[in-house]
Order: structure tokens, then C-alpha cells, then sequence
């Protein structure tokens, strides 16, 4: 036999291909602090509840963490401040969270929006956020603050995207 | 022997109702573009039938030949400034290149184009040793509809396909697994449906040989302060499978950073070498007469009148843009394009064969260093483009 035994897919057809949705034109993100004051920008509402359930679900791990209570209040409010666990049965502080950020990316007329995961309120009124870095300034706008790809993509030292693809090459 | 042997027998294009079902099943399977630009891609109203002796003497023994004597010329290649030179590989990848074939970094697959109808000696006309697709068309939807039509009857249980393509891509993923640096990316332009369906599929190869990996659109791959390449979590990215020219890589904003990146490419920097039509004057020049080359010379004046009976094709051109034909009977073919200003090379014509109508031309591919079965596409016209069809085969 000349051909293979068997061919298969485990991933190709069950699922759609996937595009990393990062165009730097199209993307932009806001922060809420409640599911209501999300859904009131005219988000849907079970985005709006995905993006605050997945970010407390996260915030708890992705919250700075602290030795001591003090550490923790010098940055964040004092009552915000919880005492946790960690798997070896020793103590750390870490802030509550105080609100979410969703990304919303249009691509060809179509909006999506995405979890982008919790924020915390510091003492001086920025806002942290562990994706993006302590960046998020907030204005109290409530607009959708376009974002750039890097900034989206996080908090490295990635200093410029895009320049790779400028010919649109095809395979042969 | 001449008085003993058979005349050569021709390869037959035989009609052949297409399943109804096709486009769903396309679908189901992820095949995204089997219709393009509103035109079928995938064609299944006609097969073409080989002997078992036509595959094996033919196209498969000649395929491994020729990769051998195209590997062969890679050590005077990549050493050679003239030839460098020649080739229009820009002088600052030179050593890059060269490391990365005394390294004998590893690489995936390629595909040659051979001219064959059974009467003769099959002849190269190119190779595509950078980023060659229809690989899943041949080595997956094609498999699936020699698989479906002998369920359903329509063709003989004993019928066969020389494709291997699939089993040879799973291991060959496996066994350059260990010396891929990590994160492991695929990646390609996001705006081409077909290229992304390739991606996908060799992804898919590559999950099957327990190999982890990601994709990344290649326009967000990013550059960190060190001149390293990044994700989208700006981790640096260790290898990186790209559907996307190395010879475009080289002129984009990023690729003066390849050589320090230290980037583990497939197809690694050395195809660079291969995927240009350079290749072709050198491979006549130290193989002259070899009976599955044809003759070939660069061509100094890319402007020069092209006599009868010879094609004029750029170094780079993919798709068959930019291709020059000069009819043995005087009447000139051309191809549009956008590759106007490299470097060209001058090949003896010789046409494709044609079957009511359809002009085929055999995609032969070569998995790691195995010749691991072909595809064929075929046109209207002498000039295989990116908007000619894909045909299956059988092995009688």
C-alpha cells in the first residue's frame, strides 16, 4: 500500500480556526466595576457577567501578593486587604478586587468582547491590573480607551509588533 | 529491447461523478477552501490513474533522486559569494544561512513540480522547498475521497494513492520534536484563508505526534529591546513554523533581526537557498542532460528577447506570477504579477500534458528526506496559477 493507513484530525474541523484577535486598529478595553454598569454601556449582559466572574475567579491568584497586612495597605485600602493560604500553610495578604476589564475587538463590522481580567484600586486612585500592568490610569469616563497591540499583549519589554507580514506572501 | 517493450503507457484522466455530499464533508473536515474566489478548487468531477510502475519508477524514484542532488549542491552553495550573489540572497544572511546547514537545521517538507503523462521521463520544473501548500488537500481530503468512494462502490477496493504524506508528517514531527526550542508557534498571514487552513492542518500533524504548539498570526509576532522575537504574552519565541517566504522575510522591517534572534525557523534559513528558482541553472549546470531536468541558465538581461521554445520565470515568483513563455511556434504567454524586478532565470520549454482540456502539472512531495506522495493541479492553460484546480489520483 502506497498511501497512508489512516489519516485524522484531533483539532482541524471541530473547531474554528483561530486568529489571534489583536488588531491594533480595532481593539479597545474598559474597566467596570459592576456587571450593571457594564451592561448599562451597552454591553451584553452575559459578557458582562463572563468578564466579572472570570476576573474574580482570577483575582484571587493574580493579585499581588503580600507578607503583612501593612505591606498590603501601603499600597491598597487596609479593608480591601484579605488574608489568604497558600498550599504550604503559609500566610499572605492580597488586595480585593475592585472591578474588571473586558476587551471589546471589531474585526470586519463584527464586535466580540473578551474577559481581560481583574483590577485592583490603589491607595493613590491608579488602578493595577495584572495583564496589563499598572497602566490603567482611571479617568472615571467610562469611554473604551483604544489600545495598542503591545499594550494589549502585556507588560514586557516587547517594543513593536508588525514587522513581519508586510508582503502579503503567500505559500507556493 | 526496443522490440520487446511495451510502448509506454499513458496516465488516464477518467470522469467520475463527484460525491454529492462533497462540500459538506469539505466542511466537516475543516476544509475551508474548497471554493475560492466563488471558482471550485478542490475537483473531483475527474481523477487521473497511474500504474503501480508509473508512481514507483517514474515520479517517486526520480523525486528522491533529485533531492539528493539538490542537497548535494548545498555545501558549494552556501560557501560561495558568487553564488550567494547570484542567487539575490542578501549578503547579510550569508552566514546565517550558512550555520544553519552545517548545522543541518531541521526542516519539514517540500514540494517539486514535475511534468508527467507516462510517455516520458518525468521533468522538474520547480521546486517549492520554502512554503509549499496543498499539502492538505493531498495528504488528507485527498486520502478522504479515495476512502469514501470505494465505501460507496464507485471505485475498486484494490485502487490505491501514492500518498503517505500524513504518516510521514506525524513522525516527522516527532522526531524533530526534541530539538525544537520552546514556545513552539505556527504561523502565517491572517488574511489567507488557504494558508491558515495549511497551518491548521500541520498543527493538527503535529498535536498527533504529541507535539505542543500554538499559532500566531505573523503580523503580531513582536520585537523586544534585545532584538528577540516575542508572543502575544511577549514570552520570546523559541521555534517558529512559518507559511511566509524566507526571501519576504528578509526585506521586512524584522528581518535584519533573524540572524541574532536566535530563532529556530522551519522551513530553516538554508531553503532560502532551494526555494529560488536559482536553483534550477545551478542543478543543469553541474547535472547537465540529467533525463528529469530540463536545461536552464541565469539570464543576464532580464529584458533580452526570448527566443522560441524557452520560459522566463523570476527568481522569487510564487504561483506561477511573472512566468514568460515563448512558443516554439513564436507566439509569447505571459503572466501577470508583481515580480518585476528580480532577477530572472531562463528553462527550455516544455509543455504540460493535456487531458480534454485540463493542462495537469504533479505536485511530488518530499517529507524530512522521503518522497511521500503527490497532488496534482491542474489549469486551462499552460500556466499552473494559484487559481488552478486540485484533482485527485488513483494508483490502478
Amino acid at each position: 500500500m502506497k498511501r497512508s493507513r489512516k489519516v485524522s484530525l484531533v483539532v482541524m474541523g471541530l473547531t474554528p480556526l483561530f486568529i489571534s484577535a489583536c488588531d491594533d486598529t480595532q481593539k479597545s478595553r474598559q474597566e467596570f466595576t459592576s456587571v450593571d454598569a457594564c451592561a448599562q454601556a451597552g454591553v451584553p449582559a452575559s459578557s458582562c457577567q463572563a468578564a466579572h466572574d472570570k476576573a474574580l475567579a482570577e483575582s484571587s491568584v493574580d493579585a499581588p501578593h503580600f507578607n503583612t497586612l501593612q505591606d498590603c495597605a501601603a499600597q491598597y485600602e487596609d479593608s480591601t486587604c484579605d488574608e489568604n493560604i497558600d498550599a504550604n500553610g503559609n500566610s499572605f495578604w492580597i488586595p480585593g478586587m475592585n472591578g474588571f476589564l473586558i476587551a471589546r475587538v471589531i474585526r470586519d463590522g463584527v464586535t466580540s468582547y473578551f474577559p481581560a481580567g481583574p483590577i485592583f484600586r490603589k491607595r493613590d486612585l491608579s488602578d493595577y491590573s495584572p495583564r496589563f500592568g499598572g497602566i490603567y490610569a482611571n479617568s472615571g469616563s467610562g469611554g473604551w480607551g483604544k489600545v495598542s497591540s503591545d499594550e494589549v499583549a502585556g507588560e514586557g519589554d516587547t517594543i513593536s509588533r508588525g514587522g513581519f507580514g508586510g508582503d502579503e506572501g503567500h505559500g507556493s | 529491447m526496443k522490440d520487446t517493450e511495451a510502448e509506454p503507457s499513458r496516465v488516464k484522466r477518467i470522469a467520475i461523478t463527484p460525491r454529492p455530499d462533497w462540500k459538506a464533508t469539505a466542511e466537516r473536515y475543516g476544509f475551508l477552501f474548497h471554493t475560492i474566489d466563488g471558482a471550485p478548487y478542490w475537483d473531483e468531477s475527474a481523477y487521473y490513474a497511474f500504474t503501480l510502475e508509473q508512481i514507483e519508477r517514474d515520479i517517486e524514484t526520480p523525486t528522491e533522486a533529485l533531492h539528493h542532488l539538490t542537497l548535494s549542491l548545498m555545501d558549494d552553495i552556501v560557501l560561495s559569494e558568487t553564488l550567494m550573489t547570484k542567487l539575490a540572497v542578501p549578503e547579510r544572511y550569508w552566514d546565517w544561512i550558512a550555520d544553519s546547514w552545517r548545522q543541518r537545521q531541521p526542516h519539514l517538507y517540500g514540494r517539486m513540480d514535475l511534468v508527467y503523462d507516462g510517455s516520458a521521463p518525468a521533468k522538474l520544473y520547480e521546486l517549492n522547498y520554502d512554503t509549499p501548500t496543498s499539502v492538505y488537500e493531498a495528504a488528507f481530503f485527498q486520502w478522504i475521497w479515495l476512502e469514501e468512494q470505494q465505501q460507496r462502490g464507485v471505485l475498486s477496493r484494490s485502487a490505491d494513492q501514492f500518498n503517505q504524506l500524513q504518516e510521514l508528517l506525524v513522525l516527522a514531527f516527532a522526531s524533530i520534536a526534541k530539538t525544537l526550542p520552546r514556545p513552539f508557534y505556527f504561523s502565517a498571514t491572517r488574511h489567507s484563508a488557504e494558508d491558515l487552513g495549511t497551518v491548521a492542518y500541520l498543527q493538527d500533524c503535529a498535536v498527533q505526534a504529541g507535539v505542543q504548539s500554538d499559532f500566531i498570526a505573523l503580523e503580531d509576532i513582536g520585537l523586544s529591546s534585545k532584538g528577540f522575537f516575542t508572543d502575544l504574552k511577549n514570552k520570546v519565541i523559541g521555534s517558529l513554523f512559518k507559511l511566509y517566504p524566507l526571501e519576504n522575510m528578509f526585506t521586512d522591517e524584522y528581518g535584519q533581526y533573524l540572524p541574532g534572534a536566535k530563532l529556530q525557523l522551519i522551513e530553516p534559513p538554508w531553503k532560502a537557498v532551494l526555494s529560488n528558482k536559482g536553483i534550477l541553472p545551478l542543478l543543469w549546470e553541474r547535472f547537465p542532460g540529467h533525463p528529469n531536468l530540463l536545461p536552464a541558465f541565469f539570464e543576464e538581461n532580464k529584458d533580452a528577447a526570448l527566443p522560441p521554445g524557452w520560459v522566463r520565470k523570476p527568481l522569487f515568483s510564487r504561483e506561477g506570477a511573472n512566468v514568460h513563455i515563448a512558443l516554439p511556434n513564436g507566439e509569447h504567454v505571459h503572466s501577470p504579477g508583481r515580480y518585476t524586478q528580480c532577477p530572472v532565470i531562463r528553462q527550455a520549454f516544455h509543455p504540460l500534458p493535456c487531458f480534454d482540456g485540463a493542462y495537469p502539472l504533479i505536485g511530488s512531495w518530499v517529507v524530512g528526506d522521503i518522497p511521500a506522495g503527490i497532488g496534482i493541479r491542474e489549469d486551462t492553460t499552460l500556466i499552473t496559477r494559484d487559481t488552478s484546480r486540485f484533482v485527485p489520483h488513483v494508483i490502478e
